[in-house]
């Protein structure tokens, strides 16, 4: 994957816990280099890896650890400068979400040797979407997941995202996607998935743990 | 060709090329010879709700490019010209071409906006599938971001990098003074230590008992051995330190001078050295004379009881001189190999000779600083062959 993806994590993880977890967590990866360059392609192992080394140095499971990441993907993308592009791929939820195989087209030109996912979206009603995750990769289901759910606080969209079919099972993943807008009054954030620690806008949902080695 | 085409079609048919059009350049417009708006693509009704057919072109446009007159003949006469078109009195334009239709009376501006920044997408309430798939001009907008990004990540790694090595330059002055501390204003001390334990020994030797003398003769030694160290330490410094140029040097006759020097030792051990066609390259003169020597002092001093036997020998490579000093002494295991050159690092078993492990290691700042390599091989009682290297391409001169 893209090194961006990496830094991404690498951002993450600094930001939450510090340079010094990040050095235990590259160690324990058995990194070789401890920065990653947007645009230089790197095994997609060491992608997992890093995940695998947060897991353990953070004592959190890995989906929990991806789908955060997910999460803080669509703040990284936009301080990456992408800010700008994630404005025109989509005024609205479902129509992001349709867009997103556009999106990865387009990063596509720029970035060549992306190997993008694909998502085929289906609008039940104007509050329920069915999300197909086609992907290349195995294991990333949490982190479409968290990233579906990080578009949804870009659009102040209270969102619960339920896995009803998998990879394993039928060669992708499908998403019941439910949302509705946030109230802005109520501050009171509403239980997304039984296993999410709640969380504020930008705030990694496991920096609780914070200090853990 | 195109014209002859249209000749075949009427007007009725056109509508349904009209619809492809529409599909395909969702920018497009099509005017009459009045320059009345016929057909606009459908996303000009999102960018301003005033857009719509019966207008006139240029209530809404206005041509940047070419310089032409906006009438009918003047867009037929630049049909294979690239146009810009700008939204009246908006930021917006457009770049595309014409097609005249002149029978039927229409051309055809097929077009997209130009995106300079996504400001422009928010303000005019563009988004990514308002593109033609094949329409790459979005993608510049990625790209541009892309670049960007690359280029502040590129700032902020030198940036790192500079401060790493300012950080680098200043730890490694004070590492150079703390040598030259050590080396020098140690000295001093040190040699009173010792002149006035010999002063003891001299004066007191008969008052103290056997075991007390004992004890003096392990301060004696001690800070001889503590004297040698710094004095080693001083001339890895003056290797550092050193700031000089590079010369062309005749190796063959610095291999005879450096001989001559060490002729004592070399009849002593019964010594004898082999070498020929060595060649002249561009060197530093003082330091390359320290490497050899150390080299043969170390050959000549770790000799078997075969009389020792060192022969230098030499090969250019692609982008280096090499060089290896081979030897029938007592050699070592090969895990020392990384080792020895290190400084005060010395192969097991070596404790019966003379020295402190300085040499190796100055012999290996010397190679660095010429740009090279060194490295050993080696076995047990069956000697060794250092082998070193010396770029082709030094600057003139090094700090
Ligand atoms: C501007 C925003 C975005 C950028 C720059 C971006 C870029 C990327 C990049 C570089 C990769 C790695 C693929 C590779 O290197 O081969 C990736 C993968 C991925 N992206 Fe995006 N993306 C963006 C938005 C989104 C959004 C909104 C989603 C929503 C679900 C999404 C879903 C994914 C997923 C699930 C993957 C995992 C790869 C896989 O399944 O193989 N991305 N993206």
């Amino acid at each position: 994957m893209y090194g961006i993806v990496n830094k991404g994590i690498r951002d993450m993880v600094i930001r939450n816990h510090g340079e010094l977890v990040w050095e235990k967590i590259i160690t324990e990866a058995g990194c070789q280099e401890d920065f990653f360059m947007s645009m230089e392609v790197y095994d997609d192992s060491i992608t997992y890896d890093l995940v695998g080394a947060a897991s353990k140095i953070l004592r959190t499971p890995a989906p929990d650890i991806l789908v955060a990441f997910g999460e803080f993907w669509m703040i990284f993308t936009a301080t990456e400068g992408y800010g700008n592009a994630l404005q025109i791929a989509g005024s609205t939820f479902p129509q992001f979400l349709d867009q997103l195989d556009d999106l990865h087209r387009r990063l596509g030109t720029t970035y060549r040797e992306l190997i993008p996912p694909s998502f085929v979206c289906e609008e039940i009603d104007d509050q329920t979407l069915i999300l197909q995750y086609h992907s290349h990769r195995k294991g990333l289901t949490s982190l479409a997941i968290g990233i579906v759910q990080g578009l949804g606080k870009k659009f102040d969209m209270e969102v619960e995202v339920q896995l009803i079919k998998k990879q394993e099972d039928i060669g992708y993943d499908e998403f019941l996607v439910k949302y509705i807008p946030i109230q802005k009054e109520t501050t009171k954030e509403p239980n997304l998935n039984s296993k999410q620690p709640n969380n504020e806008k930008g705030k990694c949902p496991f920096s609780e743990f914070r200090g853990a080695n | 060709m195109r014209k002859e085409n249209v000749h075949l079609v009427n007007l009725e048919g056109l509508t349904k090329i009209f619809q492809l059009i529409d599909q395909i350049f969702p920018f497009h417009i099509i005017i009459n010879r009045e320059l009345e708006i016929v057909q606009l693509g459908k996303n000009f009704k999102k960018i301003d709700e005033a857009f719509a057919v019966g207008n006139s072109f240029k209530d809404h446009f206005e041509i940047i490019k070419p310089t032409i007159e906006t009438t009918f003949e003047g867009f037929s006469n630049k049909e294979k010209e690239a146009f810009i078109l700008s939204l009246n009195e908006e930021d917006l334009n457009f770049k595309g071409e014409v097609v005249v239709y002149e029978e039927e009376g229409i051309i055809l501006f097929l077009g997209t906006p130009i995106i300079s920044n996504s400001e422009i997408f928010v303000k005019y309430n563009i988004s990514l599938s308002d593109f033609a798939a094949y329409d790459s001009s979005p993608d510049f907008l990625f790209s541009m971001q892309a670049q960007e990004n690359s280029y502040r990540e590129i700032k902020s790694l030198v940036k790192e990098l500079q401060h790493n090595k300012t950080k680098l330059l200043r730890s490694n002055s004070s590492l150079q003074q703390f040598a030259y501390v050590a080396s020098h204003d140690l000295q001093s001390p040190l040699r009173t230590v010792v002149s006035f334990a010999q002063l003891l020994e001299k004066k007191y030797g008969q008052k103290i008992d056997p075991i007390g003398k004992e004890y003096l003769d392990f301060i004696i030694v001690g800070t001889k051995r503590m004297q040698q160290l710094i004095n080693d330490l001083l001339e890895y410094a003056k290797v550092e330190q050193m700031q000089s140029n590079f010369e062309i040097v005749d190796i063959n006759m610095l291999v005879e001078k450096i001989t001559f020097d060490l002729q004592f030792d070399i009849k002593k051990q019964k010594a004898k050295f082999e070498f020929s066609n060595l060649p002249s390259i561009y060197v530093n003169l003082t330091l390359i004379k320290q490497l050899f020597q150390n080299l043969f002092t170390n050959a000549i001093k770790f000799r078997q009881i075969d009389d020792p036997i060192i022969k230098i020998e030499f090969e250019e490579t692609a982008d280096a001189w090499q060089f290896s000093v081979k030897d029938n002494g007592i050699g070592f295991a090969m895990e020392d190999g990384k080792k020895i050159f290190e400084i005060f690092q010395r192969a097991v078993g070596l404790d019966s000779y003379e020295g402190t492990g300085i040499g190796l290691a100055i012999c290996k700042r010397v190679v660095e600083k010429h740009k090279g390599k060194i490295w050993v091989e080696s076995e047990l009682s069956k000697g060794s062959t250092f082998y070193f290297t010396i770029s082709k391409y030094l600057s003139s001169s090094f700090k």
